[in-house]
């Protein structure tokens, strides 16, 4: 009689308001069910109005803990990352997202939890104790997120340089990292235009990488990042691009 | 008669029990702020106390509204305000105890809730009752659709537990609104609870020598516990006399049974709540009410008072409903 282990909900002490607003917000069957409509319309749109493609495939036995990263350039890239994901591991993945842009306002916050699963990331203020709070979500193993450790959308379609946040995430935990690379989404609907334009997306799966013996010191950041960084950039032996920079994720429409 | 008995406000007051009912809660909220207003004019009381007194007759002036309306408008809006307070409840529960990530066995729980408000909404008592087994049914099977053995037997027991606690537990409040007296019963069984409460803690404070349940609930005495047993069934006794009037329950033995009932089963409604609270590690249910915990810490003794009142009144009282059967799905 002593398997039994109650796992009560980590903003049990947040009224409603106060959870919207918090890294600890848990998921229920309310706000599955909103979002189970909302991913079934974001898929819809992308595959018709993007004709949306995955390449490669997230490994079969992914269970949480893990961390889905990617190049970002678009506020389309998280809709991406997140319909690309199979059904059974979607319920339990947060996107974090931007607190000044995603929780502006209570009603962006409603929208932005209820819709999307967001979570939200103070890029200036608290920033190393949302990381912290994250990484216990993460050591806990039962939460999965979507973030893109450029800290920011490219403004000219080439990837940022990583901040080291994500190495302070993972470093040293179980967590499994799915490098993805999105391509399409920069020319279909970049920073500071309207609508987005009915261009190809693509999106390409990359192979999990593991960072359990990583330090979770400032090396092990920098090892988790450099590692992260060259997956999604894919190999330096690939061949050089158009205008000459060797191996740079652009974003090109779909072949 | 039928389906327009679910909103038929003209009859709110139709029974005299109702009316001194609600006039007796009024009076009581207002004579109390009265009162408070002017223990705090005169400084009799500490600032701090005198904030904390006004901010609970605040919350309580919210509350009786949002109690009373749905009861004197009719069956319908009861069994359907009485839903939502059970599908919040059960919130609360499956984000203390954790169920609330076992998706299937959660939503089969509000399949059940909302089945029974159907059942009480039509007057189907066979269904009503046989929800029970067919819910717990589901669960059992649900709850292995995700090939999954470990925890198995806890999440079934907890989704099972949940839905009789609190699902079926504040259904059967709904279900009386179906009954001719129903706005009566109701209302007598929400204000005796609620004084119950009130009676426990005062007795506990002037007399209180002897913890009931240091483990379960370290504020709570024996003499507390006596108190309210004594007053509480004094009042239900006095108020069910009216209540109940011209039926087989309007007899002194019944009438104080059914106080000793009401007063008993409100107190173990509490505990249980506590011994949960307990065994999960939580201070409060959740913090839906601002300042003053979730709702179950508000409602915790309802739950196991409203099945034994329900058939209370409807064997030992023979109460019937005058209804057509089946107001939705014919006969």
């Amino acid at each position: 009689m002593d398997r039994w282990r109650y796992k009560t909900a980590r903003d049990i002490d947040l009224g409603p308001a106060e959870s919207a607003f918090s890294v600890n917000r848990e998921t229920a069957l309310a706000s599955a069910g909103t979002q189970f409509l909302s991913w079934t319309a974001i898929w819809l749109y992308l595959r018709i109005y993007h004709r949306f493609k995955v390449i490669g495939k997230f490994p079969a036995d992914l269970k949480p803990p893990f961390v889905i990263i990617g190049n970002h350039a678009s506020h389309l890239d998280a809709l991406i990352l997140a319909a690309a994901l199979p059904a059974r591991l979607r319920h339990d993945v947060y996107i974090v997202a931007a607190g000044d842009v995603f929780f502006a306002s209570a009603r962006r916050a409603m929208l932005s939890t209820l819709l999307l699963n967001c979570v939200p990331m103070w890029r200036k203020s608290a920033g190393p104790h949302a990381m912290r709070q994250l990484r216990e979500r993460i050591a806990e193993g039962d939460t999965g997120f979507i973030l893109f450790p450029e800290g920011a959308r490219s403004r000219d379609g080439k990837m940022l340089r990583f901040k080291p946040g994500l190495g302070m995430l993972v470093a040293g935990t179980q967590a499994t990292i799915i490098p993805c690379r999105i391509r399409g989404a920069f020319k279909a609907c970049p920073p500071e235009k309207g609508m987005p334009r009915p261009y190809r997306i693509i999106l390409k799966v990359g192979e999990p990488l593991r960072f359990d013996n990583a330090p979770n010191s400032r090396r092990g950041w920098e090892e988790v990042v450099s590692s992260c960084e060259a997956a999604i950039r894919g190999r330096p032996a690939s061949p050089p691009a158009a205008d000459g920079t060797p191996g740079a994720v652009e974003d090109r429409p779909g072949e | 008669m039928g389906v327009n008995r679910w909103w038929d406000f003209q009859s709110a007051l139709d029974h005299p029990a109702t009316v001194a009912l609600v006039v007796g809660v009024v009076a009581v909220l207002a004579l109390s702020a009265a009162l408070i207003a002017v223990l705090g004019r005169a400084k009799l009381v500490p600032p701090e106390r005198h904030a904390e007194l006004v901010a609970r007759t605040k919350s309580w002036a919210v509350i009786v509204p949002l109690i009373l309306l749905p009861v004197l408008a009719g069956s319908g809006w009861t069994i359907l305000a009485l839903a939502l307070l059970s599908l919040l409840c059960y919130r609360e529960y499956s984000r203390m105890t954790g169920l609330f990530r076992e998706r299937l066995v959660s939503a089969t729980v509000v399949v059940g809730i909302l089945g029974l408000a159907f059942a009480s909404l039509d007057n189907w008592y066979g269904l009503f009752v046989a929800l029970v087994p067919i819910i717990t049914t589901l669960i059992a099977m649900v709850a292995i659709l995700r090939d999954h053995p470990e925890g198995y037997i806890q999440r079934v027991s907890l989704g099972t537990f949940g839905f009789l606690l609190i699902g079926s537990g504040l259904a059967h409040l709904g279900y009386l609104a179906n009954d001719a007296q129903g706005r009566p019963m109701i209302l007598m069984l929400l204000v005796c609870v609620q004084l119950n409460d009130v009676f426990a803690f005062t007795c506990g404070r002037l007399f209180g020598r002897h913890k009931l349940a240091p483990n379960t609930s370290p504020g709570k005495t024996v003499q507390g516990s006596v108190g309210a047993l004594i007053l509480t069934t004094i009042l239900t006794a006095i108020i069910g006399h009216f209540v109940f009037r011209g039926t087989p329950v309007d007899t002194p033995i019944y009438l104080i049974a059914l106080g000793l009932g009401v007063s008993g089963m409100g107190q173990f409604g509490d505990l249980t709540l506590s011994s949960i609270k307990r065994d999960v590690g939580v201070k409060d249910s959740g913090a839906l009410i601002p300042g003053h915990g979730g709702l179950l810490d508000r409602c915790n003794s309802l739950l196991l008072v409203a099945p034994g009142f329900f058939y209370f009144a409807h064997y030992v009282g023979g109460a019937h409903s005058p209804l057509p059967i089946h107001l939705l799905t014919g006969q």
